[in-house]
């Protein structure tokens, strides 16, 4: 009897763990077994390890006969370790490079191959297509260099929407505003009075209106974005800019413009007035997670414009359908969460960029070009085992087509029937969650989740179509972002850029603390960055934007 | 009788070699724990010296160390081209200097005054009092820093406050940002660096302060005369071995602790390697300032060692 039992058991093992790789996703029509097996490491985006028998490695291998290798790099070193690859001649075949202003770099060194976009146009047509739609294009020739294409842009679709304008609400009813300002007049009311009618009540003058990144509020109603001294510095900042009011844009760089020049000597008199915090120059954050103002959490000023909206959304801003199908009240954001916990009766309000006495308004947004997919010369140099690679990228990108259908198909070849690992938010817009967040309690989940989804390669840009991203929408937070122009580095850049950053914000605090005399000393200033290399920096973009247009 | 007295010499040479021999086969047991240590050198230490020759190529990625092409002195006349490069390097060499002259006696005074206390647990906690800021990270000190040296909220302008003084932003001024960075820094190894000197008085003999204590010197006498001699080899060795250092930066401290305002003089070698090797992957650029400052770091100690020789006969060589 225990003998049968345990035969039994065996084969009940040995068909669930068959048949857990044995179904065969609709979607792909070829019969891979009878061509060649391929071979391929291949980088990611790695949170955690990944385990080599994780469930979307098999499926992907089962699926099209290939065999996949993982090296696992930490996300934080993946550059150097990925540069020891490529020196042991060993350069991974499919390469996630999250920092695109280095893909000049790679392309320079001949670590990187080039290929023919037409392969691309047959066998990842869902990336091709999504790039093609989303502004004629435009993104995918940053993956090239003299007209050849070394990689595969990806967009942050997450980054359309600008920084958020926050205000603590509480503190503005305390000094009787009720309405987040519109104008930069407005703006600098609510600033005076945050500094010097005790918004928090303690009696002692000890508050401000604005700290470091406050600012872009400010060169916003200017019409620029040169970048603010927070410690994630800001790509070079050029801009198309009607800097001589002639009606006409010119190609600038923010930081030497005549409009950037008017927003410090709207800055330097604030700072004078109080209205700033004396020590911007530290920034808002001291430590810990890069999106906290604690500035702003530990009352010190009463408004920012910092990291993301959800970030400083309240609970209950928005609602959404949870995983039982009911609307519920959204939570607190990474940084609201802080500011609660600090400040439990108070609150915070979304408000707008304010507009400038030209007209001007608008902040920051993050760059949307997010990474370049690249590939060993030795991959593209082959086209069928390239072809096979563009073709597991194109299955695994089918959560970007928007298609509810095919998004369906691919839920269930990588997370099964619907009600188990996910469920559908919204059908019809192809929205779709996560039913048990990675616990211990889930191993399953953490093999699945470990390695898969649309990571294994670019995916085609979409806007988000979950409940987070309408209610930024409906703040109007698509309008009015500031985006540098190069989001990419030129070989000039890469020499001069990280010096005149640098450059630019020790004299932007020297202008705005009154060291230095905004209208006396510019030229001084123009002097210096143009003897660090700006002149030839600039240049070049002009000449690669003047080619492109 | 010549030849005579020559066969014992050889036979005595020929035994000395083997008595060597013996002597190492005795002591097998301790050279095989001393092989990890060396293993270690050899991989860490004198492996990665081939690497140094991309300062005279074009390091190209793909065809490795050994493959690149040589480019002779092009990489150092590049960066000698560069101003940004003076200034780090002159930034660099301020900062090692202070580091040096304020630096390099606090710990030897620490221990000094450490040995003078009688009482063994006070002593004992004391020690481990300042050897606690060495296990601290620099990237969790700066953010201390910033907020115990705030003017309006630090415990370091309430000070100022309370004498009826205008609090200093020592963090946001070029004039004192370089007393920030060494202030900071003997706080932080003050302690560790102390181990040593007191290892060495622990050896200084009792009976010589016994013998002074009779002939009547009171207890500076007795640091000045007894503690300081005997402890001056290891100072001396100290010194020359830090000699060596006067052109290194602090990278974790000066990265941490800098912002915009004070980027002139916080912009060391240590930071602009870091930012074009590391960032921009300027891999030959960045080993050629690492080997000038090497070579300028192996002059010092050299000069240190020999003027050292001259003047108190204590040298490592």
């Amino acid at each position: 009897m225990k003998k049968v039992l345990a035969l039994v058991l065996v084969l009940a093992l040995a068909l669930s763990a068959t048949s857990a790789f044995a179904v065969k996703s609709p979607y792909v029509e070829k019969d891979y077994s009878q061509l060649p097996k391929y071979h391929y490491l291949w980088t990611q985006y790695f949170v955690t390890p990944t385990a080599e028998d994780a469930y979307t490695i098999k499926l992907i291998e089962d699926t099209f006969n290939v065999d996949i290798e993982v090296p696992n790099i930490e996300d934080g070193n993946f550059l150097e370790v990925l540069n020891t690859y490529i020196i042991a001649d060993n350069t991974p075949d499919v390469i996630r490079l999250k920092d695109p202003s280095q893909f000049n770099t790679y392309v320079d060194q001949e670590a990187i191959g080039s290929f023919d976009m037409e392969l691309v146009k047959e066998y990842f047509p869902i990336y091709y297509n999504g790039m093609m739609d989303y502004q004629d294009g435009l993104f995918l020739s940053y993956g090239s260099v003299d007209g050849v294409q070394y990689g595969l842009p990806t967009l942050s679709t997450g980054n359309l929407f600008h920084l958020p304008v926050v205000y603590n609400e509480t503190w503005m009813k305390k000094v009787g505003v009720e309405k987040t300002p519109e104008t930069l007049d407005e703006l600098h009311d609510l600033l005076y009075k945050f500094t010097y009618e005790d918004p928090d009540g303690d009696g002692v003058q000890n508050t401000y209106g604005i700290s470091s990144d406050g600012m872009r509020n400010v060169f916003g109603a200017f019409g620029v974005n040169p970048g603010a001294a927070d410690g994630r510095t800001d790509h070079s900042a050029f801009q198309y800019l009607d800097d001589d009011h002639d009606g006409t844009e010119e190609f600038v760089y923010a930081a030497t413009s005549q409009r950037y020049k008017e927003a410090l000597k709207v800055l330097k008199a604030w700072y004078d007035e109080g209205l700033i915090d004396p020590e911007f120059i530290t920034g808002e954050n001291s430590g810990g997670y890069w999106a906290i103002s604690h500035s702003f959490v530990n009352h010190r000023i009463g408004s920012t414009v910092r990291a993301n909206y959800y970030h400083w959304v309240s609970k209950g801003d928005y609602q959404y359908i949870d995983e039982n199908g009911e609307w519920a009240d959204v939570d607190s954001g990474a940084v609201a969460t802080e500011f609660y916990n600090a400040n439990p009766d108070e609150h915070i309000i979304f408000g707008d960029p304010v507009v400038g006495p030209y007209g001007d308004s608008g902040v920051k947004s993050w760059n949307l070009l997010a990474q370049i997919y690249c590939f060993s010369p030795e991959l593209t140099a082959d086209t069928d085992r390239f072809i096979r690679a563009l073709e597991i990228m194109n299955f695994c990108a089918r959560n970007s087509t928007g298609d509810p259908e095919i998004i369906e198909q691919y839920l269930k070849d990588f997370y099964g029937e619907e009600g188990g690992w996910w469920y559908w938010k919204n059908k019809e817009t192809g929205s779709w969650g996560t039913t048990q967040a990675y616990s211990e309690e889930f191993p399953d989940f953490e093999a699945i989740n470990r390695y898969g989804r649309t990571e294994y390669g670019p995916s085609a840009p979409r806007e988000g179509t979950d409940e987070g991203s309408a209610f930024a929408r409906s703040l109007g937070y698509k309008e009015h972002g500031i985006n540098t122009l190069l989001q990419f580095s030129l070989p000039m850049m890469a020499e001069y850029q990280t010096n005149l950053t640098n450059l630019k914000d020790n004299w932007m605090v020297q202008f705005i603390t009154g060291q230095k005399d905004i209208d006396g000393d510019w030229d001084a200033y123009l002097k210096e960055m143009d003897a660090s290399g700006l002149g030839l920096m600039f240049n070049e973009a002009k000449d690669y934007f003047d080619s492109t247009q | 009788m010549k030849s005579k007295e020559a066969q014992p010499a050889i036979g005595k040479k020929k035994s000395g070699f083997q008595y060597t021999l013996k002597q190492y086969w005795k002591y097998r047991g301790l050279f095989m724990i001393m092989i990890p240590s060396v293993i270690m050198l050899i991989i860490f230490k004198y492996v990665p010296i081939y690497g140094i020759q991309i300062a005279f190529k074009n390091f190209r990625l793909k065809a490795g160390i050994w493959g690149s092409p040589w480019v002779g002195l092009d990489v150092f006349r590049k960066v000698f081209g560069m101003p940004i490069f003076w200034q780090a390097f002159q930034n660099t060499l301020i900062l090692g200097v202070m580091n040096l002259v304020i630096g390099f006696p606090m710990p030897v005074i620490l221990a000094l005054l450490l040995n003078e206390i009688r009482h063994e647990r006070y002593k004992k906690t004391l020690q481990t009092i300042s050897y606690l800021p060495h296990f601290v990270s620099w990237i969790t000190l700066s953010g201390l820093f910033i907020t115990l040296l705030s003017p309006s909220t630090g415990p370091v302008a309430a000070l100022y406050r309370l004498v009826g003084a205008q609090p200093y932003y020592f963090m946001g001024e070029v004039s004192t940002f370089r007393w920030v960075l060494v202030v900071t820094n003997v706080w932080k190894s003050i302690g560790w660096g102390s181990i040593v000197y007191l290892a060495a008085l622990s050896g200084v003999d009792q009976e010589m302060y016994e013998a002074a204590l009779i002939d009547g010197a009171s207890r500076f006498q007795r640091i000045w005369y007894i503690t300081l001699p005997s402890i001056a080899p290891t100072v001396t060795i100290m010194l020359i071995l830090r000699a060596g250092s006067i052109v290194s930066d602090n990278f974790d401290q000066v990265f941490n602790m800098s912002n915009a305002a004070v980027y002139k003089v916080a912009n060391v070698l240590g930071v602009y390697t870091y930012e074009i090797g590391l960032k921009n992957m300027k891999y030959s650029e960045s080993t050629a300032i690492s080997l000038f400052l090497n070579v300028i770091s192996f002059a010092m100690v050299m000069l240190t060692n020999t003027v050292s020789k001259k003047v108190n006969d204590y040298g490592i060589w």
